[in-house]
């Protein structure tokens, strides 16, 4: 079923059909639980009009005749004799099922509603989205095309299997789904990309993106790590060399060429798995600011996003940035004479975050209980003794012109070296009671033991969980975490970590596409960096990255420079009030929500964002609010086109009043004033902070 | 003044819209009537979170020769985690039958110990029932040594299951109506989830400044107010629009109380531009504006990062406790400057202790009962409370074989003595620690 689902809903890019003629709206009575699903027009206006009823949000598009489209058919509706008449009626999408309905004596036809394209064999056709039915609580019917919505309500036994109906596709719900997936796989929608989705289709972009080249951050130039008298902050004439400390000495170079390559750079996709990575296999500035050994891993990050997993795990082990930040390099075997063991900082955090996590999962990310109900758990101490152990004996590169030595001096070129005089020989105990047996050496001993952890079924749900989080919602379905986990086990060529064939899963799973989401749970805070970006790709920046990453810190996220291995945010964190998991709101308090208010405000009314005069060949922030400024003539044309472009058509009725009255009380003269005045309603609001 | 007023009145209505209900009405009567008779009411905690699992076998050390003997043979000195026997700073805990020695670093708050404004709470740390080295396999916390773990069972109490609130958070809920409407919990370092209440939402501040709120105009700013009162469907909107809402109230508020330069506890601080320093700075402050904010009972949250000592623990320390201090001497001092020395009780929590088996690179590895610090004139200081652990592997306080310290107090019993001091009633102790009594002595007697 999830797999034919998926089917459908990645070939949505076919405009075969002719456009939709009507919508059907759900409605929804919070006091008595009950919904009511209509596509009658004037019904529409007389449950808008309704005390007590809401929209949800959940619409998807119908013909209202016969000959609107080839090959439709008709949706009789029928009601419950012995209803209130406010709850959804019964809709059959079939001529034989309509009869057979006809005959049951607990409904009343009422006719038929509307029409829609024939469910074939297989599944909806092309260019057209399953429409599932669930019920409430309270026992009220539901048809939604938001898969989300039907897994949920499948988990607790509240939905009916198969497709009820399939539902044509608007311009208006391609393009909503195309803004969708630009927030969830860049750094921002933008309309231009936004229309370029609705043309190919998200397929056949994906894929574009999975194979475009990684862009490469500028190298830096080698540094001694103890900084030279000849490397300081001088003063005038300015010139590429002028800010030696500041430039090797601190990430303020990594930060900036992050923030404007995302803005910028093609490869998109690839840059915004690197940085989700990043906060998985977390390296941190507060550690170690020199800027090429982090230039070099977030480059590392970028180069094997799409690649086997395994690798890049390897590689992030032997980084000499990883080895200092969690303490493998100079690790030594248990000595006597010191009476030291082995350091366990990175056995511990390469379980605990990179792989495995500390609960046994199912494969959709469930924990797995005992017989009282206690979760079983994924190792204990003895296994984060014996991966110590396997982690002994690596230290630095050898540095320029430097003797090679058992203990390299703090040196980040290329990847750490065995030193088989440290390492730590015995049988080592690994996951699954596995035991790395004793004298392989440094290097085989990290490769067994590496396979080891890659081998573990957790790592599929715990990463794939995790990527789900930093690209598409804070809480996904235990199916959409199963779906990933499977791809993660076998891409369908029999490959296990196949981390290109993850993300493809993730972006096309029905839980991530769709025009509307309407599951109350569903979505994500856009974490500092990402609304910052969004933001001024929405605002049309090009940037040097100064005005960007001075900002980063004050909304919570200094980049790469995480206050520990646990990120800038824990990864479990509950929301406080919903007890829903929202990692990103583990950044949000009452001085990072003002922050964010105040960096819209900043970046949309600053009159200029001028260079940074101590930085060479700055540019500044230049945006460019052509877009909006032509339609501010017509404040309700503009909100439209702000909903269409930036809310993928979420836009609250009251959001777009307050626009428009907001707009009216400045000068038609002022365009620019009421271009800006707009654009920020929209992007401060909680409907911009949250992607959905 | 007007401009803020009204401000108020508007923020007030847009709480009594029924926006959320966990959106902090202001206190009008505060600013109508500044500085009232407060001070004979007032009382707050200041919790100090250690980020990284502070190293207690570090903070106090047995100085008696025997006791320092046993520290030495696990910590030799080529370990590079041996502190010299001559350079530890000596105390004589009251009913202790033995002296103990400080980390060097605590030069500053040194003396508060003899001064009786000072104790150590020994071995303490998450429990879910007493436990000993028997049988601590059944009983123990789950996931020992991880840090996000360990520290959420600091901060929440709960050391089995996850817990979506601490309790920090949770006193706040009991005492919130108390509080003539500003937020009981303060927090300088961010989220946490001790802070986090089911009731209640904490303020956050950055450590300087209030909450700034730009250039914004007030026809911008009204245009946002009146949409965060937009009700929404989606948890993860309301929940951003409940944060928002409550920043910009409570920006107004706090925004010109804390722009004034003319805070008597400010010189104190002189010299010390650090992290934590600058945090302590601005809890005093705030205590300082009391009669301004109207708060009765506030639990602030400070916090420093950098205390997982994996490698070069000796001189981290000496670097990290040499800024904590000089600068919790200076926020005691600026206590009793503005007569607030006996309100206010500033204690730490870590993630965990360390073991006391050095490991490669002169660090030492996650363990869990630890040594904590706590301060004021509240404080019965001057002893050392709870259990000193027998400082051998292998020993009868050791889980395993690495010296990692099964705790002899658990953090219900710490909580709950310094929420007994803060006001709560039994019943309030209860709802905030429901895992209490489990343990015995529920009051461990360093206050009040």
């Amino acid at each position: 079923m999830a797999r034919r689902l998926l089917l459908f809903i990645v070939s949505l890019a076919g405009l075969a059909h002719a456009q939709p003629t009507g919508r059907a709206i759900e409605f929804h009575d919070a006091s008595r639980g009950a919904y009511f699903l209509t596509a009658d027009r004037e019904e529409i206006a007389r449950f808008d009009a309704a005390e007590g009823w809401a929209r949800t949000g959940g619409e998807f598009a119908v013909y209202v005749d016969a000959g609107d489209a080839a090959d439709l058919a008709p949706v009789c509706r029928f009601r419950p004799k012995a209803g209130t008449g406010a709850d959804t009626p019964l809709y059959i999408a079939n001529a034989e099922g309509c009869d057979a309905a006809k005959q049951y004596p607990g409904w009343v036809y009422e006719g038929i509603a509307f029409y829609a394209p024939q469910l074939q064999q297989d599944g909806c056709p092309s260019a057209t989205t399953p429409v599932l039915r669930t019920y409430s609580d309270a026992g009220s019917s539901r048809y939604s095309s938001d898969a989300t919505v039907h897994a949920k309500a499948r988990a607790r036994g509240l939905a009916e299997p198969g497709i009820a109906m399939c539902a044509a596709l608007s311009d208006a719900d391609v393009h909503a789904d195309a803004v969708r997936l630009l927030r969830q796989a860049t750094f921002g929608a933008v309309e231009s990309e936004a229309q370029r989705v609705a043309a190919i289709g998200a397929e056949a972009w994906i894929d574009e993106q999975l194979a475009m080249p990684a862009t490469l951050y500028p190298a830096y130039p080698w540094m001694p790590f103890n900084r030279l008298a000849s490397c300081p902050d001088t003063t005038p004439p300015l010139g590429p060399d002028s800010y030696c400390a500041r430039d090797n000495y601190t990430l303020f170079r990594v930060q900036l060429d992050f923030f404007r390559q995302a803005l910028s750079a093609p490869d998109q996709l690839r840059q915004r798995v690197a940085f989700a990575l990043s906060q998985i296999m977390v390296t941190s500035g507060v550690r170690n600011a020199r800027a090429y050994p982090m230039r070099d891993y977030q480059q590392l990050l970028r180069d094997r996003a799409f690649g086997r997993f395994g690798e890049l795990l390897r590689a992030v082990t032997v980084s000499p940035l990883m080895g200092e930040y969690l303490d493998m390099a100079n690790n030594d075997k248990v000595d006597p004479a010191s009476g030291t063991d082995p350091n366990e900082n990175y056995a511990r955090e390469v379980l605990q975050l990179f792989t495995v996590g500390t609960f046994l999962l199912n494969r959709d990310g469930s924990h797995k209980v005992d017989a009282d109900g206690r979760p079983l758990f994924t190792y204990g101490e003895s296994e984060i003794k014996g991966f110590a152990r396997v982690f002994t004996g690596w230290t630095y590169p050898v540095a320029p012109g430097a003797q090679p030595r058992n203990h390299n001096p703090r040196e980040f070129v290329g990847e750490m070296i065995p030193v088989e005089a440290n390492h730590e020989s015995g049988a080592k105990l690994l996951l699954r009671q596995t035991l790395a047996p004793a004298g392989m050496g440094a290097v085989r001993d990290l490769d067994f033991a590496l396979a080891n952890v890659v081998s573990h079924p957790n790592v599929g749900p715990f990463i794939g969980r995790q990527l789900i989080q930093r690209l598409v919602t804070s809480d996904p379905s235990p199916e959409y975490v199963g779906r990933v986990a499977a791809v993660f086990d076998d891409n369908g060529a029999g490959e296990r970590g196949d981390l290109r064939a993850v993300v493809r899963a993730i972006l096309l799973d029905p839980e991530a596409r769709g025009a509307r989401k309407i599951d109350p749970g569903y979505g994500k805070l856009s974490e500092p960096v990402l609304y910052m970006t969004s933001l001024a790709r929405a605002a049309g920046a090009r940037t040097d990255g100064v005005f960007l990453r001075a900002w980063s810190s004050q909304l919570g996220q200094s980049l790469f420079y995480a206050p520990s291995v646990f990120n800038y945010y824990p990864a479990d964190y509950l929301v406080p009030g919903s007890g829903l998991p929202g990692p990103e709101f583990g950044a949000l308090n009452s001085a990072t929500a003002n922050a964010r208010l105040n960096f819209a405000n900043n970046l949309i009314f600053a009159a200029e964002i001028a260079p940074d005069p101590t930085l060479d060949g700055a540019i500044g922030t230049v945006r460019d609010f052509s877009p909006y400024v032509a339609l501010a003539s017509d404040p309700d044309k503009l909100a439209g086109m702000l909903d269409r472009t930036l809310l993928a058509g979420t836009m609250p009725p009251p959001l777009r009043a307050r626009i428009v009255s907001s707009l009216r009380a400045l000068p038609a003269a002022n365009a620019l004033e009421r271009a800006r005045t707009a654009l920020w309603l929209v992007v401060a609001s909680p409907w911009f902070q949250v992607q959905r | 003044m007007r401009g803020r007023r009204v401000f108020l009145q508007r923020a007030l209505a847009l709480g009594a819209g029924g926006l959320a209900s966990r959106l902090v009405p202001l206190p009008l009567l505060s600013l109508a009537a500044p500085a009232v008779a407060q001070a004979g009411d007032y009382k707050a905690l200041v919790c100090v979170f250690l980020y990284g699992g502070v190293d207690g076998n570090s903070l106090v050390v047995p100085l008696d020769s025997s006791g320092y003997g046993q520290y030495a043979t696990v910590r030799p000195a080529a370990s590079r985690v041996k502190i010299e026997q001559s350079s530890l700073l000596p105390i004589e805990p009251a009913a202790s039958a033995v002296p103990y020695g400080m980390n060097p670093a605590l030069a500053a708050v040194h003396p508060l110990f003899a001064q009786r404004r000072l104790a150590i709470l020994a071995n303490v740390g998450p429990l879910r029932a007493p436990t000993t080295r028997s049988n601590y396999v059944a009983v123990r916390p789950d996931n020992l040594f991880s840090h996000a773990d360990q520290a959420n069972q600091w901060q929440s109490s709960v050391s089995s299951g996850e817990s979506a609130d601490g309790w920090g958070g949770r006193m706040a809920d009991q005492l919130e109506r108390a509080n003539g409407g500003f937020p009981v919990v303060t927090s300088i370092a961010g989220a946490s989830l001790f802070l986090n209440g089911r009731a209640s939402n904490p303020l956050a501040l950055p450590s300087t400044g209030g909450l700034p709120m730009g250039s914004t105009t007030e026809a911008r700013l009204a245009a946002m107010r009146a949409l965060l009162a937009v009700p929404d469907t989606n948890a993860y909107v309301r929940a951003v629009t409940e944060m928002s809402a409550q920043a910009l109230a409570l920006s107004a508020l706090v925004r010109p109380i804390l722009a004034s330069t003319s805070f008597a506890v400010q010189p104190f601080f002189a010299g010390q531009g650090n992290s934590i320093a600058q945090q302590l700075l601005q809890v005093a402050k705030l205590i300082e504006a009391r009669g301004e904010t109207g708060a009765r009972r506030q639990v602030f949250f400070v916090s420093m990062n950098g205390f997982d000592t994996h490698t070069n623990e000796l001189s981290t320390l000496a670097t990290l406790l040499g800024q904590l201090s000089p600068a919790l001497r200076a926020f005691d001092d600026a206590m009793s400057q503005i007569g607030t020395g006996d309100a206010v009780t500033t204690f730490t929590l870590s993630d965990f202790g360390r073991t006391l088996v050095p490991s490669s690179s002169g660090g030492t590895d996650h363990a869990w009962g630890n040594h904590m610090l706590v301060m004021g004139g509240a404080v019965r200081g001057g002893r050392m409370y709870g259990t000193y652990p027998v400082l051998a592997r292998a020993g009868p306080d050791d889980a395993d074989t690495n010296g990692r310290w099964i705790p002899t107090t658990s953090i219900e019993q710490y909580g709950a003595t310094l929420g007994r001091w803060f006001g709560l009633d039994g019943a309030q102790v209860a709802a905030v620690f429901p895992n209490l009594t489990r343990f015995a002595p529920q009051d461990l007697g360093f206050l009040g």
